[in-house]
């Protein structure tokens, strides 16, 4: 597997687009986290702060500059947590009382570097001083917890950044790969069709994913490629036998022409010889026909015409060339005309193989029926007749082109005729069925619905 | 008359010159396309038989830069294109008959002297008589030596296309496609037994034949010479 195609794959490059808005997303959020979070602490300090200058005033006003001295003495020695600093001044900046080592220039809020000598290296406290009688008051509080507690948020949102970001690049290397693996076996697959081999078929997988949807999409192409390149083996196959039988019986009978006695004998030999590759070239015509036909979906030929004038028109053809047969052919129609949208011509054709197909094989004294029903379906095409019919194991390989049932196998005929059938009704989207006549053989072709197309149909005067 | 041949195989080219020189036509051939154009629109020939499939300019596209420029002799497409598509298509762009390779002369030779020969009959004749024998075409009715004759509708439909054609053998895929309109050859003897049925009411009841089978040819209708 190449690392290039792991790496370029829809998977990491989704990971990594998601890992950058991640970040984007936590950066943005983690500020507002500590900005919230400074302001409350600030907030909080300075309330703190207020309390304790409160006191202040009420030791002043208690007992003036001495109970204040004593207050603020009294402050720093007890609070031992360092987190307090108080200073008394005077105003020209001598220091008085507390721990505070230097006055503050400001007045007011502010905040102090290392106030007193035990905070050095801490980060700044926040102060407030202000004048009380002659002297100046300074309250400062270390701001070191939080300064502490917006450290440990940024810690805690790198840390979780940097385990996401890696969870997502690891997730999404692994799905990139695996999706890399099988787009791989589909490449070679594919590689393997190309150069010939139609056999071979895409692994499909448990978790039916999209790519395993789209391998059974392929796999259901490979096996019509493989059924259509075996049945084109088998046709070539047939072509060829086919063709070569009347192409040997000319070859022949011109030899015997060749060797003749009489010029009579002779002619009549090549006027044989022209029978056959009349019949050679009436397979090959067959034989394109039925692959344009099978080929093309252009409809341009399509118009609507009246199915019960063309089956009338047929059944006065072949009546008289059923009662020749011995045969009867009977018409049956339904009393209103029906319209039939299809290529008239192959329709029409389509209508004579049957017919003639019917009067071949049903031998003398059987029944031919020819009739056209009009179905809520669509108009449905029926020719059967009372013969021997077809077994229903052959009902489908009789459509196939050259098929041939066996005993049929010396009676003339290419087994071309039923395969066109086929090809014009699916061409038509009807559908063909061979059924059992009881007795006899009955072939259906049921048309969908005439299609209602502007114009298709004369208007009423 | 005078034709001209554009066929590019010059094997099959010889073989229709001779054959139709030996009718007694006048024969040019041409086997490019270009070629045939220019020798039709400056020289007046009666009819075209028509390649479709030429070097230089096909056939189709010659025959529809003749009408285009107004020439109207009769063209014969004779071609190895022979789906009813390729047949639609000819005849639309303005041909006059279509032939598909490989061929009979005899075919071929019927078509050239029916074609030749349409411009002359009235097409809006409604009556067609020969010998004692006569149609009336707006009726549909046949008459022979004063007795009526009751034909089927397929069977007017034969011997109008044979009267029209009379004195001239007409083909048996050239009465399948204008009786019938079937541009296939039917494995059954559609004109075999709808001719044998005609001649049992025009011919059988009368002393003279009046239709005749040429073989490996045609049928012709001619009064008795």
């Amino acid at each position: 597997m190449p690392r290039a195609s792991i790496l370029s794959g829809v998977a990491l490059r989704s990971a990594m687009l998601i890992l950058v808005v991640l970040a984007l997303v936590m950066g943005v959020a983690g500020w507002a986290i500590l900005n919230t979070t400074r302001t409350a602490m600030a907030a909080q300090g300075q309330s703190v702060i207020l309390e304790d200058v409160n006191l202040l005033h009420d030791a002043y006003t208690t007992g003036g500059e001495h109970e204040l001295t004593r207050f603020i003495e009294n402050a720093v020695a007890t609070r031992s947590d360092k987190q307090f600093a108080f200073g008394l001044f005077e105003p020209s900046g001598r220091v008085i009382a507390g721990n505070i080592t230097r006055a503050p220039s400001f007045h007011g809020w502010g905040s102090i570097e290392a106030p007193t000598a035990q905070s050095e290296g801490d980060p700044p406290f926040l102060a407030y001083t202000e004048k009380l009688g002659n002297r100046v008051i300074v309250v400062a509080r270390s701001q070191h917890t939080a300064a502490a507690i917006a450290d440990a948020i940024l810690e805690a949102l790198i840390a979780s950044g940097i385990v996401i970001g890696g969870a997502a690049l690891v997730i999404g290397y692994a799905s990139s790969r695996r999706v890399s693996v099988k787009l791989a076996i589909i490449d070679d697959t594919l590689a393997e069709v190309a150069g010939g081999n139609t056999e071979v078929r895409l692994p499909i997988g448990r978790s039916s994913d999209q790519i395993d949807h789209v391998s059974r999409q392929i796999n259901a192409h490979l096996d019509r490629l493989s059924d259509f390149m075996g049945a084109m083996r088998n046709t070539i196959v047939a072509i060829a036998h086919d063709l070569k039988s009347p192409l040997g019986h000319a070859y022949m009978l011109l030899q015997q022409a060749g060797a003749a006695r009489t010029p009579r004998e002779a002619a009549s030999m090549i006027d044989d010889a022209q029978t056959e590759m009349d019949r050679l070239s009436q397979i090959i015509d067959t034989v394109l026909r039925i692959s344009r036909i099978e080929a093309s979906n252009d409809s341009s030929s399509f118009a609507t015409f009246s199915a019960s004038d063309l089956v009338r028109d047929l059944a006065q053809t072949f009546e008289p060339v059923a009662e020749a047969a011995g045969q009867k052919l009977n018409l049956r129609l339904p009393l209103a005309e029906v319209p039939l949208f299809g290529d008239r011509r192959m329709i029409q054709q389509m209508l004579v193989n049957l017919i003639e197909n019917a009067s071949r094989y049903a031998g003398p004294n059987t029944l031919i029926e020819l009739a056209l029903e009009a179905r809520p379906t669509g108009p449905a095409l029926i020719v059967g007749d009372t013969g021997p019919g077809v077994p229903a194991a052959y009902r489908a390989e009789v459509l196939k082109p050259f098929f041939r049932i066996e005993s049929e196998r010396t009676a003339p005929g290419s087994g071309l005729g039923l395969a066109l059938v086929a090809a014009i009704a699916a061409r038509h989207h009807a559908r063909l069925e061979l059924t059992d006549n009881r007795p006899g053989l009955r072939a259906t072709i049921a048309f969908p619905a005439v299609p209602v197309r502007r114009h298709a149909l004369p208007r009423a005067a | 008359m005078k034709l001209l041949v554009a066929e590019d195989d010059p094997q099959s080219s010889a073989f229709i010159r001779k054959g139709l020189i030996q009718e007694g036509h006048q024969v040019d051939s041409f086997a490019d396309g270009r070629d045939v154009l220019s020798a039709c629109l400056y020289t007046p020939y009666d009819m075209l038989i028509l390649d479709r499939m030429m070097p230089g300019m096909d056939g189709l596209s010659v025959l529809k830069s003749l009408r285009a420029a107004g020439r109207q002799l009769p063209v014969l497409f004779l071609t190895a294109m022979g789906d009813i598509d390729d047949r639609v298509e000819g005849l639309l762009a303005g041909g006059d008959d279509y032939l598909v390779k490989p061929f009979h002369f005899s075919e071929l030779s019927a078509r050239v002297t029916s074609l030749a020969r349409r411009p002359q009959h009235n097409p809006k004749a409604t009556r067609l008589a020969l010998h004692d024998l006569e149609l009336d075409l707006l009726e549909r009715t046949a008459v022979r030596a004063r007795t009526a004759i009751e034909l089927q509708a397929k069977e007017f439909a034969l011997l109008e296309i044979l009267m029209r054609n009379a004195g001239r053998i007409v083909t048996k895929t050239m009465l399948l496609e204008r009786v019938w309109d079937f541009t296939f050859d039917p494995r059954t003897t559609v004109v075999e037994t709808h001719m044998s049925r005609l001649r049992a009411k025009v011919d059988k009841p009368f002393d003279v034949p009046l239709i005749h089978t040429t073989r490996n040819s045609g049928y012709s209708i001619h009064a008795p010479r």
